[in-house]
């Protein structure tokens, strides 16, 4: 009893010395759980971002990677329903999508030109959820019930309906219900034009999409490109993104039928995955440094300690105290400041986690490039933050039976000299 | 009690040899109040340190109460220290975050006496050193004397054969120093155990009832004091223990 009171007054009595160590091994945990918040967040990120937009899967044309422009209609499907069909027969498949993507010259009333990349998408789409669900004025493109449909009407009707971007539009001068027209080349080559009235505008974190892009009813665009039944990409979901490799080989051969080629997600991020396991690589490797660092500042403020009670332990052990008692004192004293110190170190880490998970935390144009968004959030686990912890306290434990062995090594003689 | 063999002590210091003790000898009786004197370096914390196992001799022995220290265990030199022996430093060597009284009562914690004996006995204690109300202050608030009249009750409380003292009066002044000695005359007195004490202060010998005098690690003079020097110490004792000596008063 009175030893755990000599061990625990000696850190009320020392608050200078006990603030260093805890402070040491506070700091410690709270990064290793910043970073572990960090790599977590993009993680989620990538698959929040990047699979809801691409699909875990996607169906192209066939000879589409060797194709030098991306966005040419060479190799664009035209059996979109037989492999749509195809999709949706499957039992794994969630859900599935044609888009028609290509370039156009934009052209506004007061002759302002722009080159955009033109996607036509069914107006329900679930492929561009940032778009949809940030609408700041009209609305996403209108349903086949909310019209009378798409060019259905007589000539010099303006019922389709394009969106762009608010961005765009201040960009550009245009409000919701201007007219626009969208030129571009046929699959042959040939120009077409069509005019579009803007039925809305949106907002997304990425400026860089923002201001590249139009949003086009999927019909206008097939007619605009003279591909009745055509689409240059069909994205799909799975009901579980691990099922997309096998889910794929097994419907090669048939989509190859229709001049398509599948792919899974895997697959087509393959850079984006590569980054990904790359941070994960980085964050352990940085959490590694962390930890040699945390451990050495930890036992060093340990032994400071421990130095700087010599003296003290030399006297217990000449009146009659045995070393293996001591050491525990010692060891005692570091675990509690260990778990102590961990304990804050997590305290103050997972509030902040949990903020940036909330808001995000803005990393400009380098996320943003990697088609992530600017916005970037943390991700929080109670398991990552209990693992710290356990870090955090094993470091310190360490420290301490360090620190116990040298005092453990020390003569009493030699120990009384300090 | 004590059988001190032709014990010598060698530090090597690089590559040099130092020989602190060469061959030293002599027996302790019990209630015996001994002295050891002797210029800087002549191997008085050496010898005390090794009658107090708390280091070895390079050679000889010490056989404490028949049994030589060398064949001991670690924990049983330990346990003997904490039963047998009792240590008084120069500089005190107080606990210090605990209390006056906590400080004495640490060697019973050690001992495992149960908690009633140990509050009975540590104010036994702090009665015969004459410590008064101060018993709840810690070391720092307490003045030279006082915290080296704890340090001789806590030296006493676990009823010690030998006390071991390396110069207990050299960091107090000359009077409170005397008080000290006066307090361990008396204790060695009264509960008949053995003192041993090194100093450097002629003043002070006067309470002990033997002196040996070492000199480059040798044993010079050894000599048993008689019956006048020893009235003498136990006369000034009487006088002065019971009033507070200089720098102890609050
Ligand atoms: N740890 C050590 N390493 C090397 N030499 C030592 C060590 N301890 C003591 N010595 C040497 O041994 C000799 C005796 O030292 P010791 O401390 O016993 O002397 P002392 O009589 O107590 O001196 P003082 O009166 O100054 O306290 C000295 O020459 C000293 O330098
Ligand atoms: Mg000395």
């Amino acid at each position: 009893m009175m030893l755990i009171k000599m061990t625990l007054w000696g850190l009320v009595q020392h608050p200078r010395r006990t603030a260093l160590i805890l402070f040491s091994v506070a700091i410690s945990v709270f990064f290793m759980e910043i970073f572990a918040g960090m790599g977590q967040g993009i993680r989620t990120n990538f698959f929040q971002n990047i699979l809801a937009e691409g699909g875990h899967g996607q169906i192209r044309g066939a000879g589409w990677q060797d194709q030098y422009d991306p966005r040419s209609l060479g190799s664009a499907l035209t059996q979109t329903t037989d492999l749509v069909d195809l999709l949706r027969s499957q039992p794994e498949l969630a859900y599935a999508e044609p888009l028609l993507e290509y370039g156009s010259v934009f052209i506004t009333p007061e002759n302002y030109t722009i080159v955009l990349n033109t996607i036509g998408v069914q107006a329900d789409t679930r492929v561009f959820p940032k778009v949809t669900s940030g609408m700041v004025s009209g609305s996403f493109l209108p349903t086949a019930n909310d019209h009378g449909g798409s060019g259905n009407a007589g000539p010099g009707n303006t019922s389709d309906q394009a969106v762009i971007s608010r961005a765009l539009g201040d960009f550009l001068n245009l409000e919701v219900g201007d007219l626009i027209r969208l030129i571009t080349e046929d699959f042959r080559g040939a120009p077409r034009s069509r005019t579009f009235t803007i039925g809305g505008m949106f907002s997304t974190d990425s400026r860089e999409f923002d201001t590249s892009t139009v949003f086009v009813p999927l019909e206008a665009a097939r007619t605009m490109v003279r591909i009745p039944n055509g689409a240059t990409q069909i994205r799909f979901t799975l009901t579980d993104r691990g099922l997309a490799p096998g889910f794929t080989e097994h419907l090669a051969a048939q989509v190859q039928q229709h001049d398509g080629s599948i792919h899974h997600w895997r697959d087509l991020n393959e850079g984006m995955l590569m980054l990904v396991d790359m941070t994960d690589v980085f964050i352990w490797v940085f959490n590694l440094i962390m930890m040699i660092v945390a451990a050495t500042v930890i036992t060093n403020a340990i032994l400071m300690n421990v130095f700087d009670r010599m003296g003290e332990f030399g006297t217990l052990r000449a009146i009659g105290m045995r070393k293996a008692k001591v050491f525990g004192m010692v060891l005692l004293e570091g675990s509690f400041l260990g778990v102590l110190g961990s304990l804050l170190g997590v305290a103050i880490g997972i509030p902040v986690i949990l903020y940036f998970q909330e808001h995000g935390l803005d990393f400009g144009e380098v996320s943003e490039s990697l088609g992530m968004g600017s916005m970037f959030n943390f991700g929080f686990s109670p398991a990552r933050s209990l693992a710290d912890f356990v870090a955090g306290s094993l470091t310190a434990l360490l420290g301490s039976l360090y620190a116990g062995i040298l005092v453990f090594r020390t003569s009493i003689v030699d120990a009384l000299k300090d | 009690m004590l059988d001190v063999q032709n014990v010598s002590k060698n530090y090597t210091l690089g590559k040099t040899l130092i020989p602190a003790l060469r061959g030293v000898s002599f027996t302790l009786e019990q209630g015996q109040f001994v002295s050891i004197m002797g210029p800087s370096g002549c191997g008085k914390t050496t010898l005390l340190n090794i009658l107090g196992c708390i280091d070895q001799p390079s050679d000889g022995r010490v056989l404490f109460r028949g049994t030589d220290i060398r064949n001991l265990t670690d924990n049983q030199r330990t346990d003997t220290r904490l039963d047998q022996i009792g240590f008084i430093f120069q500089s005190f060597n107080l606990v210090p975050v605990l209390t006056a009284a906590e400080n004495i009562e640490l060697p019973l914690v050690l001992a495992k006496v149960p908690k009633q004996q140990r509050k009975a006995r540590v104010q036994e204690l702090v009665e015969l050193v004459g410590l008064g109300d101060f018993v709840k202050h810690k070391p720092d608030e307490l003045s030279g004397g006082q915290r080296q009249r704890v340090a001789i009750a806590r030296a006493l409380v676990n009823r010690p054969t030998l006390i071991i003292a390396d110069e207990p009066t050299a960091n107090l002044d000359s009077e409170t120093g005397e008080a000290i000695l006066q307090a361990m005359a008396r204790l060695n007195r009264q509960e008949g155990v053995s003192f041993i004490f090194s100093t450097h202060n002629p003043d002070i010998l006067q309470y002990a009832t033997r002196h040996i005098r070492l000199k480059d690690g040798l044993v010079v003079e050894d000599q048993l004091v008689d019956q006048v020097a020893d009235s003498l110490a136990s006369q000034s004792s009487s006088q002065s223990i019971d009033q507070n000596p200089q720098g102890s008063t609050p």
